[in-house]
């Protein structure tokens, strides 16, 4: 099983090159890279590396602006600094997990709560960037198929990086899996860039398909 | 081998996904999938998760479409308890697409999960209207009682059926007539027999104090809380049980009234008689007493066993109950208990007729007696006793099968003496009235002599029953028909017909004037019987209608007189002696006092001056004069005495000073062209009169005015009707006219300026006048608005789609005039004219007549500014236009479309807009093919899912090979 170059996909590169050149190119590298067959983990961390920058600069090209930034990284600071104020340590315990409430200090609470509230405006920005490219409207980032497409970008930084310092290392994915969120990535970018008359037959295949019954024996 | 619907795979949810982040596609796929075993996938995807308050209101103000309710509806029979469970989410929703899918899922849902659907049902129905499926809503009711859901059950019913209060009403009127149903009337009266049988299986009679709980509150609250035998509820509706008098005046009290008897009923055969009657009769409410005669009279009728019998006649015993307000009911109950009733019960009975408990107080006797004039007072002894003979009759007559012998004596001797009542036991009973009755038929006048059908004429009188019995009209209408059938027998009672009635004179001068079309020539009685008529002083004032008597005037005589000298005209031929007779007689009335000579305004219960015309003597005296005119001097050259004549009588009434009414001024307009033909001079001569539209007085304007739109409307277009008519039309088209006031003598749909363009512009296609005329530069210029303008233009392709159908094949030259006169329109836009004049320029295209090529960019032309009013026009044409240019009448189909995204206006062309757009896919133009594609693309972003559908969809049927 291997990525390929289809009917579908020429029709949304094309779309993509209406746009911006980069927008089309970074779709043909990722595509490129990933229909190699077998597909080498570098090969995989180009083809994710260039769908991430695709999102990233897809809101510029159509004219929408960025969600402003998030300091992650100042928030953290703002938390080392409360934590290690108070000394308590930065190493875990070696007898294991701790079962026990930890009492801490109104500092390092507020501090933990503003580096949380950090992570979740993160979270929501990234949805938005997805709404953006995938709807064109900001406000379409709790709509359910732009949380199931974010889903499928938050999986891209896990491949393009053949290390990642802040988790674990991790074997290759399965190229079924792989496909299978390129598929849910391609085709809302299909819905938001090619004709509609197109994502329209392609919906209605979906539906034919859905509503296939199958016979049994009684 | 049975169906099954397919798990969906992770891979086939994640294919799905990416193709529903726009709400029209979202949309479009939860309108077509019908597999519940998608719910669970999509449901973990968040996907019937939006908050209630999220639903309420969209960006454009209105409720947001909630295309997921309509997938749980489809699949709540597969998943009840997901369904159940997700919609009871929305129960306090106000969505329409939620509460539609809370009702629908409810009506598929097995009961235990539907009755928790119950309250949200309850809650609905109370709250809205319009889109509500109300049978579904029923529907619901039976299947919650048929599983025994009750409570849930009678809610929903007590939600649809309960009727409300209307303080609006009771403020309007003082009195609480308050029976205000919920739902549509129509909905009420045919939904509410299907909830008595549900009624009925409530427990006990619940049911039926239920219904009778509605009906009662729905009567008016003046009676409430006592037992008014003249309580207005009872009144309305003669009969409980069905009955021709029952006119449903008022429909839902009646559907109430037959679904507590029918629950009544129910439960009577279910062995509840007993307690349905000692609800009924004893709730002291007058109408459900009633119901209960009606109940009892029914149940006696199948089942006269001793205790159902028993139970009937303690309501056949009570005095209350023969208030003749009941009677038709009471007389139902008496005529099945009467047969079957034992000795002693039937002697009882005989007790109670013969007492006068039942009667009236004496002092209402007296007031009976006295009506409606009399004096209560001075009403004897007597007077009463007949009162109360005849009620006694009015009880028994209708039983008079069934009456003991004692009372059956007793109704021989009422009958001897008062004789027999029609329809007893009703207070008043309506019956329909067609129309004037004869009391012979024509074919039996017919068979009389002259002599036998004078006599019958002089001797027979009305009974004078006022509408219901055979009157002088009536005998006067068969007498018409014998006089066209029968010409000479009529024709020799002439002599003496005046002496007969005018009604009379009136029907034969109508059926001889008919009988002249077959043939009958009258003879010199009746011309001189017309003479007689004709010189009959009209002073009298006309009467109101009485069929009973004569016309009271001559007048009606008169105008039938005029008929009949008209078609003598028609049929005699050239310079004739008999024409001069004809003259000599309709001369005097030439000179007849109706209509008023005064100028007066038009009524304004008036079809016009011209239809006026027709009903009014003189008008209608000098229309024949002009026809006798005109066949006096047919093929002469020179005029006649009589030709002379005549223009002298006519001269007579010319403008507002000789004869003010507007009604002889439409009689000339309409005559303005034969007149010319015989004598133009006499027309010119006269122009300064007769088309002074600009006039400062508005009497001798509106005089004017009256002649000319009737002219406009009474001849076609041509050369000598532009020599007549120019210069009023030249007056038509100026500011003057504009700003002054004017009156429309035969108004229809055009306006006289409108008829006026008309002419100008077919004379100008019939080659009278041509494009650099005078006329056509002021009917285009500042002076005429552009609603008229584009009124005419529009008309006359309107005119072309017609002559394509007629059967004469146009005139050379025709169709490059008529495009020729466009295109000098569209060369001056901006230069004196405005595209507006183009505004009805669709008609062209309709017509079938100009080729494609020629209309289609003047079309863009309209359809780009905007300007077109051509609304559900242009569907056919454009279909027609894309075999030829696929490219140009895309482009206009796509404007067209995008300028009218509107539901409301999209129906203009969205039926003939996928045939264009496939017929530009499969051009070989690859910029057309790119242009159709970008309009599906946006037709599709835009929501028109259905339209790109059907373009697909026509696409295929194209590239499927017939045969």
């Amino acid at each position: 099983m291997a990525i390929k170059w289809t009917d579908q996909r020429y029709r949304l590169l094309k779309a993509l090159r209406v746009i911006h050149a980069d927008a089309a190119d970074l779709y043909e590298q990722s595509i490129n890279a990933l229909s190699n067959n077998p597909m080498s983990r570098t090969q995989l961390c180009v083809g994710a590396h260039c769908i991430r920058e695709l999102f990233s600069v897809l809101p510029g090209m159509t004219g929408h602006p960025k969600p402003d930034r998030i300091d992650a990284d100042g928030a953290a600071r703002g938390l080392f600094e409360a934590w290690t104020a108070d000394a308590l340590g930065l190493e875990a315990a070696s007898t294991g997990p701790i079962t026990e409430v930890q009492p801490v200090s109104a500092a390092v609470y507020e501090a933990a709560r503003a580096t949380a509230r950090v992570g979740s405006q993160a979270n929501r920005n990234a949805r938005t960037v997805v709404a953006i490219v995938v709807t064109g409207r900001p406000s379409e980032l709790d709509n359910p198929s732009v949380r199931r497409v974010h889903n499928s970008v938050k999986r891209l930084p896990g491949w393009a990086h053949l290390e990642d310092y802040s988790r674990p290392s991790a074997p290759p994915p399965p190229m079924e899996e792989v496909e299978l969120e390129l598929g849910v990535i391609e085709r809302a970018l299909a819905t938001q860039y090619v004709n509609r008359a197109d994502s329209l037959r392609s919906l209605r295949g979906v539906i034919t398909e859905a509503n296939r019954r199958s016979e049994e024996p009684t | 081998m049975t169906d099954s619907w397919v798990a969906p795979s992770e891979e086939a949810v994640a294919g799905a996904i990416g193709l529903l982040t726009d709400p029209f596609m979202r949309a479009h796929f939860f309108e077509q999938l019908e597999n519940p075993e998608w719910l669970v996938p999509l449901r973990k995807l968040g996907f019937f998760n939006v908050p209630n308050e999220e639903l309420e209101v969209d960006a454009g103000g209105g409720p947001v479409p909630w295309p997921e309710g309509g997938y749980l509806a489809r699949v709540a029979a597969d998943r009840p308890a997901e369904v159940t469970e997700l919609l009871l989410r929305r129960e306090t929703s106000t969505n329409p697409w939620a509460r539609r899918a809370i009702v629908d899922a409810a009506a598929s849902l097995p009961a235990a999960f539907a009755k928790q659907l119950a309250p949200a049902v309850e809650r609905i129905v109370r709250s809205e209207s319009g889109w509500l499926d109300l049978p579904k809503i029923v529907s619901i009711a039976e299947h919650l009682t048929n599983a025994g859901e009750m409570g849930a059950s009678r809610r929903i019913l007590a939600a649809l059926f309960a009727p409300e209060r209307d303080a609006e009403e009771s403020a309007r009127s003082g009195v609480a007539r308050d029976l205000v149903v919920r739902i549509d009337q129509y909905f009420y009266v045919t939904l509410l027999p299907r909830a008595v049988p549900l009624l009925a299986r409530f427990s006990d009679i619940s049911g039926l104090k239920l219904v009778g709980g509605w009906l009662l509150s729905a009567g008016p609250r003046a009676a409430a809380g006592d037992e008014a035998p003249y309580d207005p509820s009872t009144t309305r509706r003669p009969s409980i049980a069905p009955h021709e008098q029952n006119f449903a005046t008022d429909e839902p009290e009646d559907a109430l009234i037959d679904a507590t008897r029918d629950v009544a009923l129910r439960l009577s055969s279910d062995g509840r008689f007993g307690a349905v009657i000692d609800f009924l009769d004893h709730g002291r409410r007058f109408l459900l007493r009633r119901i209960g005669l009606e109940v009892a009279a029914q149940v006696v009728a199948r089942d006269p066993s001793p205790g159902t019998v028993a139970v009937a006649f303690s309501l056949l015993m009570d005095p209350r109950l023969l208030d003749i307000t009941a009677r038709p009911d009471y007389i139902r109950l008496a005529r099945a208990l009467l047969p079957v009733l034992g000795g002693e019960s039937l002697a009882a009975w005989v007790d109670l007729v013969e007492s006068q408990e039942w009667l009236a107080p004496e002092d209402a006797l007296r007031r009976i007696a006295a009506w409606p004039d009399g004096d209560p007072d001075s009403v004897t002894a007597e007077d009463v006793d007949r009162v109360r003979d005849r009620l006694r009759l009015r009880l028994l007559q209708p039983l008079s099968d069934v009456l003991p012998a004692a009372l059956a004596e007793e109704l021989i001797r009422l009958h001897a003496r008062y004789g027999v009542i029609e329809h007893p036991e009703f207070t008043s009973y309506h019956q329909s009235f067609t129309g004037p009755t004869s009391p012979t038929t024509a074919g039996d006048l017919a068979a009389m002599s002259p002599e036998e059908l004078a006599r019958y004429l002089e001797t027979w009188q009305p009974a004078g029953d006022h509408f219901f019995g055979p009157s002088v009209e009536g005998l006067a209408r068969q007498l018409q028909s014998v006089a066209t059938e029968a010409p000479e027998l009529v024709g020799a009672l002439a002599p003496r017909l005046a002496d007969l009635g005018r009604s009379y004179v009136r029907a034969a001068f109508d059926g001889w004037a008919a009988a002249i079309k077959c043939g009958y020539r009258p003879d010199d009685a009746v011309w001189s019987l017309v003479e007689q008529v004709v010189a009959a002083s009209d002073e009298r004032v006309d009467a109101s209608i009485d069929f009973d008597a004569h016309d009271a005037v001559w007048r009606y005589a008169q105008r039938s007189a005029l008929e009949l000298i008209a078609a003598q005209v028609r049929v005699t031929g050239g310079a004739s002696p008999e024409l001069e007779r004809l003259w000599s007689l309709l001369q005097p009335l030439t000179e007849h006092p109706n209509p008023d000579r005064h100028p007066t305004a038009p009524r304004e219960s008036s079809m016009g001056p011209m239809t006026d015309s027709l009903n009014e003597i003189r008008p209608q005296a000098l229309r024949v004069a002009i026809q006798v005119l005109a066949a006096s001097h047919a093929g002469a050259v020179d005029l006649s005495p009589l030709n002379h004549a005549i223009l002298a009588a006519l001269d007579g009434h010319i403008g507002v000073e000789a004869d003010g009414a507007l009604s002889v001024a439409a009689v000339i307009g309409e005559g303005v062209g034969r007149i010319w033909n015989v004598d133009p001079s006499w027309v010119s001569d006269r122009e300064a009169t007769l088309f002074s539209v600009l006039a400062d007085d508005p009497d001798a304007r509106a005089w004017a005015d009256v002649v000319i739109s009737v002219a406009l409307r009474s001849y076609q277009t041509g050369k000598a009707f532009f020599t007549i008519i120019r210069p009023a039309l030249a007056m038509i088209f100026t500011p003057a006219y504009a700003e002054l006031d004017h009156v429309d003598g035969w108004p229809d749909r055009h306006t006289p300026i409108e008829a006026a363009a008309h002419h100008v512009l077919r004379g100008y296609l019939f080659g009278v006048i041509e494009l650099e005329d005078d006329l056509l530069v002021q009917l285009f210029g500042d002076a005429v608005p552009v609603a008229v303008k584009s009124e005419a233009l529009g008309f006359l392709g309107w005119q072309f789609m017609h002559w394509k159908d007629g059967p004469d094949p146009f005139a050379p030259g025709i169709i490059g005039r008529a495009r020729a006169l466009i295109e000098w329109r569209l060369g001056l836009v901006g230069r004196g004219a405005e595209l507006r004049e183009f505004s009805k320029f669709f008609w062209w295209p309709r017509s079938g007549v100009f080729s494609p090529t020629w209309w289609l960019p003047i079309l863009k032309l309209v359809v780009d500014n905007e300007v077109g009013e051509h609304s559900g026009m242009l569907g056919e044409p454009l279909v027609e236009a894309s075999k030829v240019a696929p490219g140009p009448t895309l482009e206009i189909v796509d404007r067209l479309l995008m300028s009218a995204l509107k539901p409301w206006r999209l129906y203009d062309i969205s039926g003939s807009a996928p045939t264009v757009i496939a017929a530009a896919l499969r051009s070989p133009d690859p910029m057309v093919v790119a242009s159709a594609r970008d309009l599906l693309d946006r037709l599709g972003r835009a929501g028109s899912l259905q339209l790109v559908d059907a373009v697909e969809s026509e696409i295929r049927r194209h590239s499927t090979p017939s045969g």
